[in-house]
């Protein structure tokens, strides 16, 4: 079997790592008092505006590499009015341009808070409406029951609140520890285990709602079982890592609840152990997606 | 003006010679691969122990039958629904067409059609389906592969007329239930043909279609 869907697997990642992190750098900055917007370590983190930037930007030109005819690519917002592709493509670019000039008035303090806070409420909805649309593309496809199901717009969701989360706490410990700051005693030390908090209990929603997803199609008509089984007989190695690697993720992202920050010389351990939770999760959420794509029954010839 | 063009096909009288399949390919010009119209075989039938010779084997439920399928010009066409650019169209005949200027290539209609009609052209880079032949139509001719059946199992003609004359059948397996798209086909089901959605057997050539 030939996979063609690698662009698509790589995009729709990308496009809500990048929205999941504009949403809770976001959150973040409106719960820090304008004071405290001014220090070392919150110009720092506005470098996450432009990495979602950066992100957002790649997944859309990465997405082109799925088209035939790429050329013909300023045509897909036509069908505005009965297609989810072309409401897709729509938000997807008025995220990365809300995304852009958030980036850009966060790195160079252009404008004032207001004025930023309304490009973050644009940004917001346009990036929610983005992972809205493209789950609405496959739930709309009622032959494919891999697909069908308001499972793939919760799995969309999630997967964006995981990898955003995670990215952010990424950001926050890599700049403490470039900052030479006390994590147990900075006054972010709450957003970060805030954040820590919320990505291990968006994970634990991620693994459930995928449980339930698969139970859903063994209990389902013929070629949702036979998608199933697919799963679980032909790419049964990838669905166990799937499920183990999100799992391994949490464990090492929790470690940093309790025992890492405690320890201030275990500073190499640290950025070790988040970056590794990362990319455990960011695998698992690839081969998720991967099988998303690549194990579908369609009803029909 | 015709409202809704649409295909018959008497599944009664296909003998899977594929005449129409050939001839589709040889009008449309199709590279390998990529084939409009196909004949599809579908079967069961196993081996069940003799009821007293328990060594010994017979046969048990032994059935198979042709269904040719090209695209069904659907009524409710899914294709087109998710089509991001209006490349792919249905006509006031109720033809559906794809303008291969506009289209980008993305591949969901494929993916979308329960029919497998829109297929891909590797060489172009867009899709391309069955048009009906409405170049042959507009000249007071018949589709090529409707011309070519040798069974006669084929016709062309007003969705309603059609209706009248054959009946509403318009699924059998292994096609999908008409409820998705509602396809513009009239069939005369064969006498062992299965309900769609309730088949016990399989496509028997797999590797053709």
């Amino acid at each position: 079997m030939v996979f063609n869907d690698w662009p698509l697997v790589i995009f729709s990642i990308l496009a809500q790592l990048a929205v999941g992190t504009f949403v809770i750098l976001g959150v973040v900055r409106l719960m820090t008092d304008s004071e405290r917007r001014e220090t070392a370590f919150f110009r720092l983190l506005n470098r996450g505006w432009i990495g979602s930037f950066v992100v957002v930007s790649i997944a859309l030109l990465i997405s082109l590499l799925h088209l035939g005819s790429p050329l013909n690519a300023p045509l897909t917002v036509l069908n505005l009015g009965s297609a989810w592709l072309s409401r897709e493509v729509l938000f997807g670019l008025l995220f990365a341009l809300f995304a852009g000039l958030m980036a850009l008035f966060q790195w160079r303090q252009i404008s004032t808070q207001s004025i930023r806070d309304l490009l973050y409420g644009l940004g917001t909805v346009s990036g929610l409406g983005l992972i809205f649309s493209m789950s609405m593309i496959y739930r709309y496809v009622e032959t494919q029951p891999a697909w069908n199901t308001p499972y793939t717009t919760v799995m969309f969701f999630l997967t964006a609140g995981v990898l955003g989360s995670l990215t952010v706490i990424v950001l926050m410990i890599t700049n403490a520890l470039f900052l030479k700051e006390d994590l147990k005693e900075a006054w972010y030390g709450r957003f970060l285990q805030g954040t820590i908090m919320t990505s291990l209990i968006l994970i634990g929603l991620d693994v459930l709602v995928y449980f339930f997803y698969v139970l859903g199609l063994f209990n389902g008509i013929p070629e949702a079982q036979a998608t199933a089984q697919l799963l679980t007989n032909q790419f049964s190695i990838l669905f166990v890592l799937r499920i183990l690697f999100v799992l391994l993720g949490a464990v090492l992202g929790g470690l940093h609840l309790t025992r890492l920050m405690k320890t201030e010389k275990a500073k190499n351990l640290m950025v070790a152990t988040i970056f590794a939770a990362f990319l455990l999760v960011l695998t698992s959420e690839l081969i998720s997606r991967f099988l998303f794509y690549a194990a579908n029954v369609r009803i029909g010839i | 003006m015709v409202k809704q063009y649409a295909f018959y096909f008497d599944a009664s009288a296909c003998i899977g010679c594929k005449t129409c399949q050939i001839a589709c390919k040889d009008k449309k010009n199709n590279t390998p691969g990529v084939n409009f119209r196909r004949v599809v075989e579908y079967g069961d039938g196993g081996w069940v122990p003799h009821p007293v010779h328990k060594e010994l084997l017979m046969p048990s439920n032994f059935f198979a039958y042709y269904v040719s399928s090209a695209c069904m010009h659907c009524e409710e066409p899914i294709c087109v629904e998710v089509c991001p650019t209006g490349a792919m169209h249905k006509r006031e005949d109720g033809v559906v067409l794809v303008d291969e200027s506009k289209c980008v290539g993305c591949r969901l209609c494929e993916q979308a059609c329960p029919y497998g009609a829109p297929q891909f052209n590797e060489e172009s880079g867009v899709m391309t389906k069955c048009d009906l032949c409405i170049d042959f139509l507009e000249a007071g001719l018949q589709p090529a592969c409707v011309a070519s059946c040798p069974q006669r199992a084929l016709d062309i003609g007003e969705l309603e007329e059609l209706k009248k004359k054959y009946g509403d059948v318009n699924a059998i397996e292994p096609l999908p239930d008409g409820q998705y798209t509602k396809p513009a086909i009239v069939i005369t089901p064969h006498p062992d043909s299965q309900k769609s959605g309730e088949g016990t057997g399989k496509i028997l050539n797999p590797m053709e279609v």
